[in-house]
């Protein structure tokens, strides 16, 4: 009830009074008289949201799947800045607040974050130090040349679209010349994805224990750094930038064993599953990636397109349930162990390629993207990699004023062997320009695609009430 | 390419005191105008109301504008109500150039077919943004004369923009101090939108308009742009006015 009575105040306070103009003037000109020349040098600025979200799956029972995906969130955000002169510094901090139980082995808890925190300055020649989020990358959704930044796979797209990549620790420099500049990244300790316990990728449908080893980040050591080189700029109307990255890749891989223990080879393979143990565990690699990213505009399309080329890629071999089954059978007596998934470094070329395009009205828009990456040896040997054929189209179109927005669309692989997407439609009502309550629908299809099984089973609704400040 | 800036931002017209304007035709009024002293860099920070159908969306924004001759840029960076950034470039042979950067971190480079959509919901349009430009082919007739705000003023219509958007406007000059004080806005021969300047004080020696009104005609609300601190020619940053610096 009092959710309720704040939901009112703040839809009544989006409405004018019959104020005249004469009235808006005394508010936002207050003394006409007063000099409006004004020089600060120093000023601190504060913002921030205060976020109340509902996310239900549907159907209800827990026999749909093996995960209870229900969430009730309070969060708030305040964002602070300090400017002085040409140096600055920035804090945003989210508070998290979880009043009920929801993802069974996902488990998010009440926390505080620091997306960002850093210290930043310069003109010509540029410096920002601490924990950053970095603008590379060009298309909508999968920025193949984003390569600083912490990928968060808990509850997936459960949560805000911008919280699923991070900012990183780091020291960048930048340095400007006309339209081109020319920027190095150095972080000291760069793990681009956090695994959740319980990632449903390391589900197994077999009866045998299985066990995932959690390590949702890399061991302190000095030499795990991740470095990065970006140049570019814009030359006739068109934003063309090449980098060059030495670090870890977000393109985290699987290793996976087989351990028995005990007499073996007397039992049939029913019974060897009781006695054999899987054990899994994300695995961070360092490669070397050349990437180009291009962005323009052909009258009304927004044109995008990103690329990366590495030839130092490690690729991880298709795992079977045959393939396993063949393992725990070969498996000796006594202590034993084999691994399953064998990794070799091949070339990898990905690409992702889009366009953006006001078709109707004045706020109708689509959005098209298809991402796609390939090794380009023995390409049919490997797990697809997780970036490819991934076809994105979104549609959106705003009424009364941009006060309530529509927007549908899907993401899927209509190529891929284990096709699975989803499909999502969003409303929302804008009070006013801070005030902004949406309800959302995510509906999944496709059995079997590692990018879509997490939800296998069952649709997501989620409803929001968001406040700006 | 000459230009008078009507710069949303800032929203500065330049003028000079004119000695003489008995008879002047409507190109030599604007001859006048747009050879006042310019500003060549603006530091300001302002409120954007947007008033539609008894909702009030209070918006505020700082901006920073040069002009380098060739071509003039301007950067608008709001801190209330949004946390969008604007980076424009007008180039001096008419092209220009929009990115806008997302709260979310991402950049787009705005197309040009979207110049005629409203800017932030505004009453403003993207084309509005940085600067009406008036190139030596435009067409300028005196129509005669009119009252803004007590001001008399020339009537003057102009054609042959670039824009695309307007296919004429009516501006209105102050007859003794060639202030443009109101520009009025034809799509496809309607007009369309009302612009006034209110509140003019010289500062720095340049005519400036502490409230400017962008109005719809067809009764769809207005947007009022209140100028809270502005200062000219004082330097600004380059880095802030490039794509790099977003």
């Amino acid at each position: 009830m009092r959710n309720f009575s704040l939901i009112l105040i703040l839809f009544f306070t989006s409405f004018v009074s019959a104020q005249t103009e004469d009235d808006l003037d005394r508010e936002f000109l207050e003394n006409d008289s007063t000099p409006i020349l004004e020089l600060k040098k120093s000023k601190w600025e504060l913002g921030g949201f205060l976020q109340a979200t509902f996310h239900q799956a549907i159907p209800l029972t827990n026999t749909a799947s093996d995960y209870q995906v229900v969430k009730v969130e309070g969060r708030g955000r305040i964002d602070a800045r300090w400017t002085y002169g040409i140096y600055s510094a920035k804090a945003t901090v989210d508070a998290f607040y979880y009043p009920r139980q929801h993802f069974e082995k996902i488990e998010p808890h009440n926390r505080v974050d620091l997306p960002e925190v850093y210290f930043q300055g310069g003109e010509k020649f540029q410096f920002k130090l601490g924990i950053q989020k970095f603008t590379w990358g060009s298309c909508e959704l999968f920025r193949l040349t984003k390569y600083f930044s912490r990928y968060d796979l808990s509850e997936f797209i459960a949560k805000d679209p911008d919280d699923i990549s991070k900012g990183v620790g780091a020291l960048s420099l930048k340095y400007l010349y006309k339209d081109f500049s020319i920027e190095t990244v150095w972080s000291p300790l760069h793990s681009p994805v956090i695994v959740p316990k319980g990632f449903w990728e390391l589900e197994d449908r077999k009866p045998y224990q299985s066990e995932f080893i959690y390590q949702d980040s890399l061991d302190y050591d000095i030499k795990k750094f991740s470095a990065g080189l970006r140049l570019g700029g814009t030359f006739k109307g068109v934003d063309l930038f090449v980098s060059y990255f030495n670090g870890f890749s977000s393109n985290v891989l699987i290793d996976s064993t087989i351990y028995g223990a005990g007499i073996l080879s007397t039992d049939d393979l029913t019974t060897r599953y009781g006695k054999v143990l899987r054990e899994n565990s994300i695995e961070y690699f360092r490669v070397n990636t050349i990437g180009l990213e291009l962005s323009t505009v052909v009258k009304k399309f927004t044109l995008k397109f990103e690329t990366v080329f590495i030839p130092d890629m490690v690729a991880a071999s298709k795992v079977t349930d045959s393939l396993v089954d063949d393992a725990i059978e070969s498996l000796p007596d006594g202590d034993s162990s084999l691994q399953l998934i064998e990794q070799d470094r091949v070339p990898y070329f990905a690409c992702s390629i889009g366009t953006d395009v006001n078709l109707w009205g004045r706020y109708g828009m689509i959005l098209v993207e298809w991402t796609q990456g390939v090794y380009l040896k023995n390409s049919t040997r490997y797990s697809y990699p997780a970036t490819s054929y991934l076809f994105l189209l979104m549609v959106q179109d705003s009424f009364f004023d941009k006060r309530f927005t529509l927007r549908g669309g899907t993401l899927f692989r209509p190529i891929s062997l284990k096709p699975g997407g989803l499909i999502a439609v969003e409303a929302a009502w804008k009070f006013s320009v801070n005030f902004e309550l949406s309800f959302r629908g995510s509906f999944f299809f496709g059995n079997g695609d590692p990018l879509f099984e997490f939800y296998e089973k069952k649709h997501l609704l989620e409803l929001k009430a968001r406040y700006n400040f | 390419m000459k230009k008078i800036y009507v710069v949303l931002a800032l929203f500065v017209i330049s003028f000079l005191s004119v000695d003489d304007a008995n008879a002047l035709n409507g190109t030599q009024i604007m001859h006048k105008t747009k050879s006042l002293k310019k500003p060549a860099t603006i530091s300001q920070s302002a409120v954007l109301l947007i008033l539609k159908g008894g909702r009030k969306d209070v918006l505020r924004f700082n901006g920073i504008f040069k002009d380098y001759g060739f071509e003039s840029r301007m950067r608008i960076e709001f801190n209330q109500g949004s946390r969008m950034k604007f980076l424009v470039v007008n180039k001096k042979n008419g092209g220009s150039l929009q990115w806008l950067k997302l709260s979310s971190g991402r950049i787009r480079q705005v197309p040009r077919g979207e110049k005629a959509n409203p800017w932030l919901n505004s009453h403003f349009y993207n084309i509005d943004i940085g600067g009406a430009r008036m190139n030596q082919k435009m067409q300028y007739k005196l129509l005669g004369e009119g009252v803004v705000d007590s001001a008399d003023c020339y009537r003057i219509e102009s054609r042959g923009g670039t824009s695309g958007v307007y296919s004429k406007s009516i501006i209105y000059v102050g007859k003794n101090d060639f202030v443009v004080r109101r520009v009025e806005f034809f799509e496809r021969g309607l007009h369309t939108k009302t612009l006034t300047m209110y509140k003019i004080k010289k500062i720095s020696g340049i005519y400036t308009p502490r409230k400017i009104v962008m109005k719809r005609t067809d009764g769809k609300g207005k947007s009022i742009i209140y100028i809270k601190t502005i200062n000219y020619n004082v330097r600004v940053a380059d880095s802030k006015l490039k794509r790099s610096g977003l």
